[in-house]
């Protein structure tokens, strides 16, 4: 039934995806009414590029800000290779204090 | 003061190079005195070619009766053989001709039936059009299907533009480690395994980086445009099917009303009519050709008078300036052949003056070889004889470079090398013993230098020497002989 309700799902997606051209008049002729009622004075190449910048922003992903949180993330998605690291480093500097001692 | 020997070696050495460069100019010039050669031979042949023009001005029966009687009968199989073919091409075009017409009117024929084919196809396809507009069954399939063409083209469109979006973003989450990490994990799936503190801390990475509104996106992009591809090629299907039905209805309606017999009958007549197109432009180009042959034949100096003067220019060839000094003299009234001839005795006398300085030229440069080769005996002596240590020298009034300049063949050469044996001189008695080679006849030369005196103690130590030279291989006999006598 899932596997069912997904394709159905999928398929509906998809043929929404073909009213693209439909989904981008609709958005052009909603931004003509809104600058009409906010008394502003807009350009066709203006709304042009601000129905752009949003299939643009639609479905893109970016990687969060860089910092502590971004570096603590990264640690912990690296965290068996740092282990791995460290236990090696360790190894070797017990191996050498062993050795010199 | 005296030259060294090395000195004199040198100037040797740079005597042999200087000749053997002067040699190496020498082809060039030969390659100019060809080229000049090459000139005066084709002077003479245009003059040649002018004086049988003169001779025959044009190739007519006339012309060739009163021009030179050894030539005229090989003119006149010219002559004959240039009324032969103008005979055989006259035929030849009024043959053309007759097939031009004939072809002509095949084509106007041809036009003609090809067009009422055409027409009636036209006719019959205009009616079969207007039984199909009039069934309802067709019109409505016609509707789907452009309607369905219509939709499919937009969906075609917007697949593109899909495609596009999922190139341009896609890459963001491939590269992106965080979502790679929660994404291969399977995390808010059923496949998500882990417990406790991990999965408290990938909760958290997946809160930090967005991860469910990530994993919307980019599922949308990876599975929505094979989707809709999917979707696209099934409303392909069933839009085929609907052509083929509306593609039957037609075909029934075609052959109730013969059209396809209609359209293959045109197909063939088109077919003929190019057939005779390409032969009317086959005949043409044929003409063409003949024509301008028979142009040729009708000119007084076409390719047939060619001929003939060539010909007769190679008659020429044969015959002394003399010859035709006298044959031309004997025309009173007529001074241009005169002028001709003279202008020939003047090319020939000038290729006769360039054949003697092209054969002194050679000799010359025989001579030069000669002197090379005799000098380079002359470096292998001097080096053989150790002239060229620094212990030899040599007098001051030898002077290689003088000597060179007045050596003209190979005895001067040879001569040369006497004066260089006269003017040498040992520095000491040491240096002599080791420059002859032999020391026991070294012993004699000096000897014999001491004891001639001052005065012609040269000429002795060079009578020393000159058997030290050449008979070098006497020295062990004569030891042995000394020995066997004690």
């Amino acid at each position: 039934m899932d596997v069912a309700r997904e394709m159905r799902d999928q398929r509906e997606t998809a043929e929404e995806m073909f009213r693209r051209d439909d989904l981008r008049i609709q958005l052009r002729d909603k931004l003509v009414r809104t600058a009409h009622m906010s008394g502003d004075n807009v350009t066709e190449s203006e709304i042009e590029l601000a129905i752009e910048q949003f299939f643009e922003s639609v479905h893109s992903y970016q990687d969060p800000q860089r910092g502590l949180k971004s570096l603590l993330a990264h640690c912990w998605v690296w965290r068996g290779r740092l282990i791995l690291a460290t236990a090696a480093f360790t190894t070797v500097l017990g191996g050498l204090w062993f050795l010199f001692s | 003061m005296t030259i060294p020997g090395p000195t004199v070696h040198q100037q040797l050495m740079d005597a042999y190079k200087r000749l053997t460069e002067q040699l190496e100019t020498d082809p060039q010039n030969m390659h100019d005195v060809q080229k000049e050669h090459e000139q005066l031979d084709a002077e003479r042949d245009d003059a040649l070619r002018s004086l049988a023009e003169h001779y025959l001005p044009e190739l007519t029966a006339d012309a060739i009766a009163s021009t030179w009687q050894e030539v005229q009968s090989e003119i006149s199989t010219i002559l004959l053989q240039k009324e032969d073919e103008n005979r055989s091409l006259q035929q030849e075009l009024k043959r053309l001709q007759k097939n031009r017409a004939v072809t002509e009117q095949t084509l106007v024929n041809a036009s003609n039936v090809l067009d009422a084919a055409i027409t009636t196809q036209n006719e019959v396809s205009s009616v079969v059009e207007k039984r199909l507009q009039e069934e309802p069954k067709f019109v409505e399939l016609a509707d789907r299907a452009a309607i369905a063409e219509v939709a499919l083209e937009r969906a075609e469109s917007n697949l593109h533009e899909i495609d596009q979006d999922a190139a341009r973003k896609l890459p963001s989450y491939e590269a992106s480690t965080l979502f790679q990490y929660l994404n291969e994990r399977g995390y808010g799936g059923k496949e998500y395994r882990s417990r406790g503190m991990t999965r408290r801390i990938d909760r958290w990475l997946a809160r930090y980086i967005d991860f469910t509104k990530a994993k919307q996106g980019f599922d949308f992009l990876k599975q929505t445009p094979d989707q809709m591809r999917k979707i696209i090629a099934d409303d392909r299907r069933s839009l085929n099917v609907v052509m083929e039905e509306l593609e039957r209805k037609r075909d029934r309606v075609a052959n109730a009303l013969g059209l396809p017999e209609k359209i293959s009958l045109t197909e063939q007549l088109t077919k003929d009519h190019n057939q005779s197109l390409q032969t009317m432009d086959f005949i043409l180009e044929s003409m063409k050709e003949a024509e301008e042959r028979i142009r040729d034949m009708a000119d007084p100096r076409g390719s047939h008078y060619q001929k003939a003067i060539e010909l007769f220019r190679q008659t020429l060839v044969g015959f002394k300036s003399s010859d035709l000094k006298k044959r031309a003299a004997a025309t009173v009234d007529d001074l241009t052949d005169d002028q001709i001839v003279a202008r020939l005795s003047g090319v020939e006398s000038d290729r006769g003056d360039l054949d003697d300085a092209t054969r002194s030229r050679r000799e010359l440069q025989k001579q030069k070889q000669d002197v090379l080769e005799e000098l380079g005996r002359v470096i292998q002596r001097f080096r053989a004889a150790h002239f060229d240590s620094t212990r030899s020298h040599f007098v001051e009034s030898l002077n290689i470079d003088e000597e060179i300049s007045y050596t003209e063949d190979a005895e001067d050469a040879r001569k040369m090398w006497q004066k260089i044996r006269r003017s040498q001189r040992w520095g000491d008695h040491d240096s002599e013993e080791e420059a002859g080679g032999s020391s026991l006849k070294q012993v004699l030369v000096n000897a014999m230098g001491k004891a001639a005196g001052d005065e012609r103690g040269d000429d002795a130590r060079r009578a020393g020497s000159r058997r030290v030279e050449y008979d070098s291989s006497s020295d062990a006999r004569s030891v042995r002989e000394d020995y066997g006598q004690e």
